[in-house]
């Protein structure tokens, strides 16, 4: 019997039959296979738990509307008792104290298991909020047709990152051979991209996007290093070699594109394109490496009932063989538990090898604070109007200055 | 007799009463309460007492004095070129012929789509000339050999080209309402100014305006509170870019309430442009009401 209502996640607080404990889970939409595989992971644990008495009922939402969703349901007490959220909403909940610590439930060699990116977005003030399954990985892939032509040699290890200067000189190159030396994705809708891809600028350049000790943008956001990262960034546009705004979502895998600034979820398109590329890692806009990372991760809500009962969810769901395994074959992101590389031999290879290496060793979090969503909004905006022309230390300044009156306000 | 007759209207107007006061008016009552609280989007309870505080920072705040101006702006742009060219398309096709069915229906018909598809097809007719595409309004400028256009990426053109595109998506309710308008005047009217020797124009401004100036009130009153409302065009055409040009003042609440999470800050902007939008639309009512005491 408990069998039977198991296979059928999705209804909401159904009424358990005496001696089942239910725990309510609510997950974002994702691409169909990743909710497929969701599905299936849920029914693995439900089998799983059957003879214990715990079942797990799951709820999915749209992406675009997740955060709004939860929001909500916090003002109305409304939490499930496990919640999946996106790595920059960490801090925002975390700051009001919409989750609980996970810190009595992860021994120290569950978490030495996990990618260093992945503890990083799961902590805020110094406690561990939130564990993910997967990472993201953000590179740039070179079209080996147009490169060998324009005689390149992109480097393949964080070690041998190219410079600036040196991959300005090599979009020059190719500018002859391509109709887009370089893909920015300046078409993409929302903000969470422009904040994501283009902050290892800021970073490598020893920059940073708030002093979240100081609770200051203003001065930080706009400081000189930021200004000097995102004037050679807005020079990319002015001497052409990279558009501002496009209609193109793919130039890349057209074949129009020479390099392409994107993540992980972009490679199954250029396999099936027939092209031949390679993937480098990101280049040094300043005296050290830094790249992107961050995706969708897994806590225990405020309202959470039984939390021994809920982290045994969350454990299934990060755990190699349950859950990274399978939503990792769905959704192709990078595994976020180092012992569930053993499952996918292409980490050994490039382009994946460098997707792993960069999360090891050069991957930072997007800042975890309360003021983050205004931030990523302002910044996002900051970056469109660089890359439209407009004056830099004037555009990073009236960002700074937004988000420092809504960080006044907290 | 007479009691019953009061109940029984009363039980008509009871659903109408309970579901404008469920979902009108209460909120607008509890949104004037959280303006005066210190309040986050997910607090539970409600913050403590404020005072006028959060209409102070709302005041103080330079990003809604922007939003404040360029939604200004916006229905500058848009409510007389909307109207006129409302009542333009609605005396074209009151005039008797054999296309006029069609015409109605052609012009009527971006009003039917939705703002968001409308948004979204427009963004991609605007696209600035590019190596890898153009939009179409830039291939058809550079077939004519003109030269192309930033449109929604230059601060000056943006407010510009979200009108143009909001005219065209909403002129055709505003004709189809001018055209009941145009149509309740008697003809009988139009024969009697005919015989005193009136002509096209002088027929129009003495019959048709004083006839339809109550429907012509209603439009323009209409217009100026949908334009002031702007928020979809600029949430997914420029994002209120470039340099802060489009943002609205309902955007700016959005942000406020979701991305800054200060629905204090939200709910205030909210009674501001509650009081703005009903300002505006009483002037207007005078206004209207004094042109027709002068007819």
């Amino acid at each position: 019997m408990a069998a039977m209502l198991a296979s059928g996640p999705g209804c909401r607080r159904a009424q358990p039959e005496t001696g089942t404990r239910v725990v309510t889970v609510w997950a974002h939409h994702g691409q169909p296979a990743e909710r497929q595989a969701m599905k299936r992971i849920i029914a693995a644990f439900n089998e799983a738990h059957r003879t214990e008495g715990l079942r797990v009922s799951i709820e999915f939402f749209p992406d675009r509307q997740y955060a709004d969703k939860v929001s909500i349901a916090s003002a109305t007490r409304r939490l499930p008792d496990v919640l999946e959220m996106d790595g920059p909403w960490v801090g925002p909940w975390a700051a009001e104290g919409l989750l609980r610590p996970l810190d009595p439930f992860v021994t120290s060699e569950l978490r030495a298991d996990f990618l260093p990116s992945i503890l990083a977005q799961g902590t805020f003030d110094e406690t561990l909020y939130a564990l993910g399954a997967f990472d993201s990985a953000l590179v740039v892939y070179f079209n080996r047709d147009l490169t060998e032509k324009a005689g390149l040699h992109p480097p393949e290890s964080v070690a041998d990152a190219w410079d600036w200067q040196t991959f300005v000189e090599a979009l020059r190159r190719v500018r002859p051979h391509a109709a887009v030396p370089l893909s920015l994705h300046m078409d993409e809708q929302g903000t969470e991209w422009f904040t994501y891809a283009f902050s290892p600028l800021i970073w490598s350049n020893g920059g940073a996007l708030i002093d979240t000790a100081q609770n200051q943008v203003a001065g930080v956001l706009d400081g000189p290093n930021n200004v000097e990262a995102m004037s050679r960034w807005q020079a990319l546009f002015s001497e052409g070699l990279a558009e501002a705004t496009t209609t193109n979502p793919n130039p890349f895998a057209a074949g129009l594109a020479a390099f392409d600034w994107t993540g992980h979820w972009m490679l199954p398109s250029f396999e099936a394109s027939g092209i031949r590329f390679g993937a480098m890692p990101l280049p040094r806009m300043g005296g050290r490496p830094a790249a992107a990372s961050g995706s969708w991760c897994w806590g225990l809500s405020r309202e959470c009932r039984r939390p021994q009962d809920a982290w045994k969810v969350v454990a299934w769901l990060v755990d190699p063989e349950h859950g990274v395994e399978p939503i990792v074959l769905a959704n192709g992101a990078v595994p976020a538990r180092r012992s569930a590389f053993a499952w996918f031999p292409e980490y050994e290879h490039m382009p994946r090898r460098l997707f792993r290496e960069q999360l090891e060793t050069a991957a930072h979090p997007r800042p975890r604070t309360g003021v983050y969503p205004t931030l990523s909004v302002e910044f996002a905006r900051a970056l469109r109007d660089i890359a439209l022309g407009h004056d830099v230390p004037e555009t990073l300044t009236k960002a700074a200055q937004s988000v420092q009156r809504a960080l006044d306000r907290m | 007799m007479i009691a019953r007759e009061r109940l029984i209207a009363l039980l008509f107007v009871l659903p109408a009463v309970l579901l404008i006061g469920l979902f009108v008016f209460w909120p607008t009552v509890s949104m004037a309460r959280t303006s005066l609280h210190q309040q986050r989007l997910t607090d539970a309870q409600t913050g403590p007492f404020c005072g006028g505080e959060n209409f102070r920072a709302v005041w103080d705040d330079p990003d809604f004095r922007t939003a404040a101006r360029n939604t200004a702006y916006f229905a500058v742009l848009v409510v007389p070129l909307q109207t006129a060219l409302a009542l333009a398309l609605a005396v074209w096709v009151n005039a008797p012929g054999r296309w006029t069915r069609g015409l109605r229906l052609a012009l009527f018909l971006p009003t039917t789509l939705s703002l968001t598809v409308v948004a979204v097809l427009w963004d991609l007719l605007y696209e600035p000339a590019q190596a890898s595409g153009s939009g179409l309004f830039n291939g058809l400028l550079g077939a004519l050999g003109l030269p192309g256009q930033p449109f929604l990426t230059s601060p000056a053109q943006a407010m510009p080209c979200l009108a143009a595109m909001s005219i065209w998506q909403g002129v055709g309710f505003q004709m189809m309402i001018l055209l009941a308008g145009l149509q309740s005047v008697s003809g009988e009217l139009y024969e009697a100014a005919a015989l005193d020797g009136a002509r096209r124009w002088g027929r129009f401004v003495h019959v048709t305006l004083p006839g339809i100036a109550p429907t012509l009130a209603l439009v323009l009153m209409i217009t100026t509170i949908f334009a002031l409302k702007l928020f979809v065009q600029p949430y997914l055409m420029t994002g209120g870019g470039p340099q802060g040009a489009t943002r609205s003042v309902v955007q700016y609440m959005f942000e406020a309430a979701f991305s800054r999470r200060d629905l204090g800050l939200a709910c205030a902007a909210g009674v501001l442009f509650f009081v703005a939008v009903a300002v505006v639309a009483g002037v207007q009512r005078r206004l209207f009401r004094s042109a027709e005491a002068l007819t």
